[in-house]
């Protein structure tokens, strides 16, 4: 029975590595792990392999080869024959496999001892199941353009960056069913990631940090490319045996350090998209799923388009924002501050803030509210516009991209997570308002 | 030359490894299938055990060629040993070998468990009856693998 191409994704993303076996010029049959097979076509497969192996001198002299691959959700398996067309050591598609490895050495932590050769294309001459399979196929997957159509469509309505940020997550898992997500935005002037909204942790993970290359999130960055991570589990024990062939060699990769991030512990599927506007890096998308094999390629194409939508969207909002902003607005009748002194202390060295004992934030979000919290005290002020915040240079933003926009709303987020006797909600575009329920008591803690 | 068979070798040949054979016709074009078990004679023969119903093609080219290559991978170290000869024919299994075949589903169906592979799902990758399976023997001339360095490249 032939089937699409295309049914067989779910093949390519379970527990089981693909097998292909090719044949040498004398006669001898040889058997290696695929590690990376993409449908280019209705006729052709793209293959590529982690380890070296006698694989591509086979099918250089002879170009016939075998496949066999498990769909783990019916277990119905199949096999492919195959016909070398042509081998392609640069280009889009070796470059998406390139990613896709650093993304899999990622998940442990490994970086930049898997430098594949080259990335194989194969015509298919015959597809057919081996067998009768055991279990009956899920039904297929509804199409997701109308769900994205309906999310693209309230991402469009959004008019400042915070809201856009909810509705984007809200929508993911509402139209599109991805349960756990988290959009990190780049900070400006460095290769840095921070966390500044999510959707179904217990927690907000708001400001956490990830450096680019670090895990999968890192490594999309810094590549701006897709990373899909199908089976983290089975990529961590070929990780393994990748760093135990690296150390067997004298190439011993060393381990990263733990990145600091919320997230599902037991996520076997993952999906870091960048976030791209105007060629910038904006951020990047992450979602998560606890089974194996739950996004295929399909997922990869709707979140990139997403993401570019959701980029420009980004723009938008700080274009907008960068708008002079109207006049004061009325705000609440304010309830003066009540209750033991609040001792907020700020450290001049990276600007990092702690209410009370606990840590809050540092780096430019932190210079702010320590300006906000001293034009409080010092003038009875509570309402502050982006533009006089840009125009104080003692702040640190960057001239160019400075992501005022995006700082204000980790900082609001943080102070929600952390604090229950500061705010800070935004009033009107482009201009925030401060709410105090405690006196305040500022320490500044100097260089020493 | 048949290669030497050690027993630690062996053992790991004879457990619950994921087995792969491949083999080819007279043009060169190669067929795979998956193994059901293997054993070693003490001669040091070879038989690896396959389904019929999905092994066509390999039944076919050992009778033409009887070139094989048959490829052991521990599932969650990803040790692996790859087994080659040139003489591989087909045997209808005895008891003793069906005996093994149901022995090595199961210790196949728990090492896919410890990779997480429901049992369900494992439970159909093979065969239930005994009866559903043949034999490849040959004597192996050639052995590479993760344990031997001076193969490192057929480790996969």
């Amino acid at each position: 029975v032939k089937i699409p191409l295309r049914r067989l994704q779910h093949c390519l993303e379970g527990h089981l590595y693909p097998m292909i076996a090719s044949c040498a010029p004398d006669g001898t049959p040889n058997i290696s792990v695929v590690s990376y097979v993409g449908l280019v076509d209705d006729e052709h497969v793209a293959l590529g392999m982690r380890f070296l192996s006698r694989t591509p001198r086979n099918v250089a002299a002879n170009p016939r080869a075998s496949v066999l691959l498990v769909d783990t959700r019916t277990c119905r398996q199949h096999l492919l024959d195959l016909e070398l067309v042509r081998s392609e050591t640069s280009g889009p598609r070796y470059e998406q496999m390139r990613v896709r490895f650093d993304g899999i050495a990622a998940v442990s932590g490994i970086k930049g001892i898997v430098k594949p050769a080259s990335v194989d294309i194969y015509r298919v001459l015959d597809y057919r199941p081996l067998d009768r399979g055991y279990l009956p196929e899920p039904p297929e997957r509804p199409i997701a353009a109308a769900a994205v159509r309906e999310l693209t469509v309230e991402i469009g309505a959004c008019e400042d960056l915070s809201a856009l940020l909810d509705v984007t997550l809200r929508g993911l898992a509402r139209h599109l069913h991805y349960g756990h997500s988290m959009i990190l935005l780049s900070d400006p002037g460095t290769t840095k990631l921070y966390a500044v909204a999510s959707h179904g942790y217990a927690t907000s993970g708001a400001g956490a940090e990830v450096e680019f290359g670090n895990g999968v999130i890192g490594v999309a960055a810094a590549e701006r490319r897709p990373i899909l991570i199908t089976h983290a589990g089975r990529e961590e024990r070929n990780n393994r045996w990748v760093r135990r062939r690296a150390q067997e060699l004298g190439d011993d990769p060393g381990v990263e350090r733990e990145i600091p991030l919320i997230g599902l512990p037991e996520a076997q599927s993952r999906l870091a998209v960048p976030i791209l506007g105007r060629g910038r890096l904006l951020g990047v998308l992450y979602l998560e799923r606890t089974a194996a094999g739950d996004f295929v390629e399909e997922d990869e194409t709707t979140l990139v388009a997403l993401a570019g939508q959701l980029g420009t969207a980004i723009l938008l909002c700080a274009q907008s924002a960068a708008q002079p902003s109207p006049a004061p607005v009325p705000g609440p009748i304010s309830i003066a501050p009540s209750g033991p002194p609040l001792l907020v202390r700020r450290y001049e060295l990276d600007q990092s803030v702690f209410i009370g004992d606990d840590y809050l934030i540092k780096g430019v979000a932190g210079a702010i509210l320590w300006k906000l919290l001293n034009s409080y005290r010092q003038e009875g002020r509570t309402e502050f516009s982006n533009r006089e915040l840009r125009l104080d240079r003692a702040l640190g933003l960057p001239d160019v991209g400075d992501n005022l926009e995006a700082r204000l709303v980790l900082l609001q987020r943080r102070l929600v997570d952390r604090s229950a006797h500061i705010r800070l909600e935004k009033v009107a575009r482009a201009r925030v308002r401060l709410t105090v329920a405690r006196p305040l008591e500022l320490r500044s803690i100097g260089r020493v | 030359v048949a290669a030497v068979i050690d027993p630690a070798l062996q053992g790991f040949i004879e457990s619950g490894v994921s087995i792969f054979v491949a083999t080819r016709d007279n043009a060169n074009v190669p067929a795979l299938t998956r193994g059901a078990g293997c054993s070693v004679s003490p001669e040091g023969w070879v038989t690896v055990y396959i389904a019929r119903e999905q092994a066509g093609r390999c039944l076919d080219d050992s009778r033409a060629t009887g070139a094989i290559s048959v490829l052991l991978v521990m599932p969650h170290t990803y040790e692996s040993y790859q087994l080659k000869g040139a003489d591989a024919r087909a045997i209808e299994l005895d008891a003793q070998d069906r005996t093994r075949v149901t022995a090595y589903r199961d210790a196949f169906f728990a090492n896919l468990a410890v990779i997480g592979l429901r049992a369900d799902v494992a439970a159909g990758l093979l065969p239930v009856e005994p009866e559903a399976f043949v034999g490849l023997t040959f004597v192996p001339t050639e052995i590479s693998g993760s344990g031997r360095s001076n193969d490192a490249e057929d480790a996969a």
